[in-house]
C-alpha cells in the first residue's frame, strides 16, 4: 500500500480521505507477460488509460497545492472536511511515480493483496473522525454476474480459481455503509458487462473487500456512487493513452462545473446529486462534439443515498461551458455570435468561421447572432439560463 | 442504395427465415455493400417474403415414401432453431470438438465456421452487423497469418479471446471485453455441443430427412408458380408480391446513391428473369446476382413467359441476349449444388463465377448465405471492374 499525502495529526477535524486505484497492467491477461495468459481471460486486454486517468484525479486534487498561482483548477477543496490523506495503487507498464505537494513518490501495484490491505487503511483513517468523507476511485476492468466486480492486476493467476483476484464492489459498498459513519463517494471507472464464463462456474464469485454485516445498521450519513456505465454495458477511453471519459466527465465537473449556492454563504456545494447530473451531462455532450459510435455511447449511472453531504466547497460560482453555432455553417464568419449577461456583460466572437467556445459563471444571458453588415436576420433569444456544466445551442439563420 | 434480396422455393416464415435474413442482412451491409461503394448505414435492403403463395400440401405431403420426412428442428424456440443450422454447418464440415486442433489445421476455415455459427444465431441486425465486421477483420488475419505463434499455446478456453484479440482494430480502449466476444462463445458452444457424435448423427439424418421433403416442395413451389405466375395485366401472388418490392425500391433511388441491386436465390432467379423479360421490362437492375439459380436451365426448357423456341436460331453457338435494364449479371454456382446451373451458355454477357460452399450435394444449395466467406468473396468480385 503507497499513502502518498497525510495530513498530521488525523482524527481531530474531519477530513477527507482519498484511495485511488488503477489497473492498466494484468500480466495474465491478453497482451500480458509472455506464456502467463489466463485459461479464460474474459476478452480482457491490456489498458494503457487508467494510470494516465488516475494521475488526472491525482493532478486535480493537489491542484491548490501543486498549481496554487493561479489554480488550474478549484481543485479537491472542502472547508468541512479537507484533503487529509491520499492512498494510491497503480499497475502500468512502467513503474508510477505519483507528484504530491511533499515531493514525488513510488507506488507500489494493485494487486488484489495490496488493494485489500489499503481498503483496510483507508476504512481505518474514515472510522476516526464522524465527518469524515472518503473518497474511492478504481480505474481498470470490471465484470457483472449479480453484482459488480473490479479486476486486480494478478486476475486470472490462479487456473483453479480464475476469478479469485478481484473484488465485489457491490458488498464492498453494503459493508462501508455500516461500518463508518461519514459521507462515502465511490467513483468506479470500469465496465459493467455481463460474463457469461464467471455467470457459469458455481460459487466462485469474487469476495467483497469487506465482509458486509447485515445485523448492523447503516451509519453512513451518505453513499453516492457513480459508475461510468450502465448495467451490462462498456466503458471507455480513447486510445494511446489518455484520460478516460468517465475520468474525464468526472474531473471536469470537480473542476468549478456544477454546484449550488449554499443560502446566505458565498459557498457553491457539490453534493452527489450535483456531480452525478453534471457527468452525465458532460459524457453526453463529449460523445456528440467527439462523434462518437452510437453504439459506444456512454451513460453513466449513479445511487445515492443519505443526506447531501458535499464532496466540495466552492468559494466562486460554477460555471457554464458555452458552445454556440450557427446554422447554415456557411454563414457563421458573416455574424458576431453574442451572450449578454443581464447583469452586464458581453461575450462574443466576431465573424469567424467556428463555433464560439467560452466559460461563463451560471445566470440568464441574452443570447444571439448579429450581422455586422445588417443584411442578414438577427438572431435572437431572450433569458436563456446557463446552467452547468454545458449550454449548447446552434441558431438558426434564416432565409 | 435500393437492395433487393428475392428468395427461393422452400422458405417459409418463422425464426429460421427471419434470422437468416437478419444474418443475411448484416453482411450485406458490412461486407457487399462497401465493395459496391454503397454507404452501408442508408443502404436500404427490401425482402420481399412470398413464400405464404407457395405450395399446400392437402395431405401433408403423406405421399412421402416415409410419411415421416417432413421438416425436423432441434427445437421449437430461436436457439434450437440456431443450434439445428449449425448441426447442418457440422454435419456438411465435419469437424472435432477440439477447435484448437481444427485450427492449426485449417485456421481461416475455422474461423469461416465459428463466424457461421455465431452469425447464425444472432437476434439482431445490429449484432449480426458488429459479427460481420468482427469477421472482416479476423479473416484478414487469418488469411495473413496461418500459422501463428499463439496458436501452439492456445486453449479451448482462450482461443476466441486470442483470436478476438489479435484480429482486433478498436478505435477506442474499452475496460471489458465487448459484446462479440460473447457472441462468438455462444457460437462456438454450439458447435461444441453440435460435434458431439450423437448430435451430429442427428444432424445428418436430419439433412437425409429433409431432402426428400425439400426436393418436394422445392418442385411444388415451382409448379405452383409456373402455373399461377398470371400475366403483365393480372400478375399472380408471387409475381405481384416480388414485383411490388422492385417498385419500392425503385422509388428509394436517390440522386447521390441511385443504383438498384438485386440477389436472386435460386429459384428467386427464374421469378426475376420472368419480371425483367415480361412482366416489368422497365425496371432498370445496375446488378443482377443470382446465386444457386437456375435461369439459364429453365431457358433452355423454355419455360418463362417470353421464352421463345427459335431465339436463338442456332444454339449451342447462339445465346439469348441479356435483358436490356440488366447493366451486369453475376451468376453464382457450386459444382456439389445439384441445383445451381452456369448461365453463360445460355445468355450472353453475363458472369459465371464459381463458389465452393464446402458442402456435400445434400446441403450445398442453402450454404451460400450461411457462410461468411461467402459475402467476401462475392464483394471481391463485384469490386472488380
Amino acid at each position: 500500500m503507497t499513502l502518498i499525502y497525510q495530513v498530521e495529526p488525523a482524527a481531530v477535524t474531519p477530513g477527507t480521505h482519498v484511495l485511488a486505484i488503477a489497473v492498466g497492467r494484468y500480466p495474465h491477461l491478453l497482451g500480458g507477460d509472455p506464456g502467463a495468459l489466463a485459461n479464460k481471460p474474459l476478452g480482457l486486454k491490456q489498458l494503457k488509460s487508467p494510470p494516465v486517468s488516475l494521475r488526472h484525479l491525482l493532478d486535480w486534487c493537489f491542484a491548490p497545492e501543486l498549481h496554487p498561482d493561479p489554480p488550474a483548477s478549484p481543485g479537491l477543496v472542502n472547508n468541512q472536511a479537507p484533503l487529509a490523506s491520499v492512498e494510491v495503487l497503480v499497475s502500468a507498464d512502467e513503474p508510477f511515480v505519483a507528484q504530491t505537494p511533499d515531493g514525488q513518490c513510488d507506488v507500489e501495484r494493485a494487486t488484489r493483496n495490496n488493494i485489500q490491505l489499503a481498503f483496510e487503511s483507508w476504512l481505518a483513517r474514515m472510522r476516526t473522525h464522524p465527518g469524515n468523507i472518503g473518497v474511492f476511485y478504481f480505474c481498470g476492468h470490471g465484470i457483472m454476474v449479480s453484482d459488480h466486480y473490479l479486476l486486480a492486476d494478478d486476475f486470472g493467476a490462479s487456473p483453479a480459481q480464475p476469478w479469485a483476484n478481484a473484488f465485489d464492489i457491490s458488498n464492498t459498498m453494503r459493508a462501508a455503509e455500516r461500518e463508518i459513519q461519514g459521507g462515502m463517494y465511490f467513483f468506479i471507472d470500469a465496465c459493467r458487462e455481463i460474463s457469461r464464463d464467471v455467470a457459469m462456474t458455481l460459487a466462485a464469485n469474487p469476495s467483497p473487500l469487506w465482509a458486509p454485516d447485515l445485523s448492523k445498521r447503516l451509519i453512513s450519513s451518505s453513499l453516492t456512487a457513480i459508475y461510468a456505465t450502465g448495467e451490462g454495458e462498456l466503458a471507455y477511453a480513447p486510445l494511446g493513452g489518455e484520460v478516460s471519459r468517465f475520468t474525464f466527465a468526472l474531473v471536469c465537473a470537480l473542476s468549478g462545473y456544477c454546484g449550488i449556492k449554499a443560502p446566505g454563504t458565498q459557498t457553491w456545494n457539490v453534493t452527489g446529486e450535483t456531480l452525478a447530473a453534471a457527468v452525465r451531462n458532460i459524457l453526453n455532450v463529449e460523445h456528440e462534439y467527439t462523434q462518437g459510435k452510437p453504439n459506444q455511447k456512454q451513460v453513466s449511472e449513479q445511487q445515492i443515498r443519505g443526506e447531501p453531504v458535499p464532496i466540495l466547497t466552492l468559494s466562486r460560482p460554477p460555471l457554464v461551458k458555452v458552445v454556440l453555432d450557427l446554422d447554415p455553417v456557411q454563414r457563421r464568419a458573416m455574424y458576431d455570435l453574442y451572450l449578454q449577461s443581464v447583469l452586464g456583460g458581453r461575450y462574443s466572437q466576431s465573424c469567424l468561421n467556428q463555433a464560439f467556445r467560452i466559460d461563463l459563471p451560471r445566470g440568464f444571458y441574452e443570447v444571439g447572432a448579429l450581422d455586422p453588415a445588417g443584411g442578414l436576420p438577427h438572431v435572437h433569444h431572450q433569458e436563456e439560463e446557463l446552467i452547468p456544466p454545458f449550454y449548447t445551442l446552434t441558431m438558426r439563420s434564416q432565409p | 442504395m435500393p437492395f433487393v434480396f428475392i428468395h427461393g422455393v422452400n422458405n417459409r416464415d418463422g425464426e429460421a427465415y427471419h434470422e437468416s435474413e437478419v444474418g443475411r442482412n448484416g453482411f450485406i451491409r458490412e461486407v457487399v455493400a462497401p465493395a459496391l461503394g454503397v454507404d452501408r448505414d442508408s443502404l436500404s435492403i427490401l425482402s420481399p417474403y412470398w413464400g405464404q403463395h407457395g405450395v399446400q400440401f392437402a395431405w401433408n405431403m403423406a405421399v412421402l415414401p416415409n410419411p415421416d420426412d417432413k421438416f425436423e428442428a432441434f427445437g421449437a424456440d430461436a436457439d434450437g432453431e440456431a443450434f439445428g443450422r449449425v448441426a447442418g454447418l457440422v454435419a456438411e464440415s465435419p469437424i472435432s470438438g477440439d477447435i484448437v486442433a481444427e485450427a492449426r489445421k485449417d485456421f481461416p476455415a475455422t474461423v469461416d465456421l465459428l463466424f457461421a455459427s455465431a452469425i447464425a444465431g444472432a437476434k439482431s441486425e445490429g449484432e449480426a452487423r458488429d459479427l460481420s465486421r468482427a469477421y472482416q477483420l479476423s479473416a484478414s488475419y487469418a488469411e495473413k497469418h496461418p500459422h501463428p505463434n499463439w496458436l501452439s499455446t492456445a486453449t479451448n478456453d482462450n482461443f476466441l479471446d486470442q483470436l478476438n484479440y489479435e484480429a482486433d482494430a478498436s478505435s477506442e480502449e474499452s475496460f471489458g471485453g465487448g459484446g462479440i466476444l460473447e457472441s462468438l462463445k455462444e457460437g462456438l458452444s454450439r458447435l461444441k455441443g453440435a460435434t458431439a457424435d450423437q448430435v451430429t448423427a442427428v444432424a445428418g439424418k436430419l439433412l437425409r430427412k429433409k431432402l426428400n421433403a425439400t426436393v418436394t416442395r422445392f418442385a411444388g413451389d415451382a409448379f405452383v408458380y409456373l402455373s399461377r405466375r398470371g400475366t403483365k395485366e393480372a400478375p399472380g401472388p408471387i409475381v405481384a408480391t416480388v414485383l411490388q418490392a422492385l417498385r419500392e425500391a425503385d422509388q428509394k433511388r436517390i440522386d447521390k446513391d441511385d443504383k438498384l441491386i438485386v440477389i436472386a436465390h435460386s429459384f428467386g432467379g427464374e421469378i426475376m428473369y420472368d419480371i425483367l423479360t415480361y412482366f416489368a421490362p422497365d425496371i432498370q437492375v445496375d446488378c443482377l446476382i443470382t446465386v444457386g439459380s437456375q435461369v439459364g436451365l429453365f431457358e433452355e426448357m423454355k419455360l418463362y413467359v417470353n421464352s421463345r423456341p427459335d431465339v436463338p436460331p442456332n444454339p449451342p453457338v447462339g445465346k439469348v441476349s441479356r435483358p436490356a435494364s440488366v447493366k451486369r449479371w453475376l451468376n453464382v454456382f457450386d459444382t456439389n449444388d445439384i441445383l445451381s446451373y452456369r448461365l453463360e451458355p445460355v445468355i450472353s454477357d453475363v458472369t459465371d463465377f464459381f463458389y465452393d460452399t464446402g458442402y456435400s450435394s445434400t446441403g450445398a444449395h442453402g450454404g451460400y448465405f450461411l457462410r461468411p466467406s461467402f459475402y467476401r468473396r462475392l464483394a471481391a468480385r463485384l469490386s472488380q471492374a
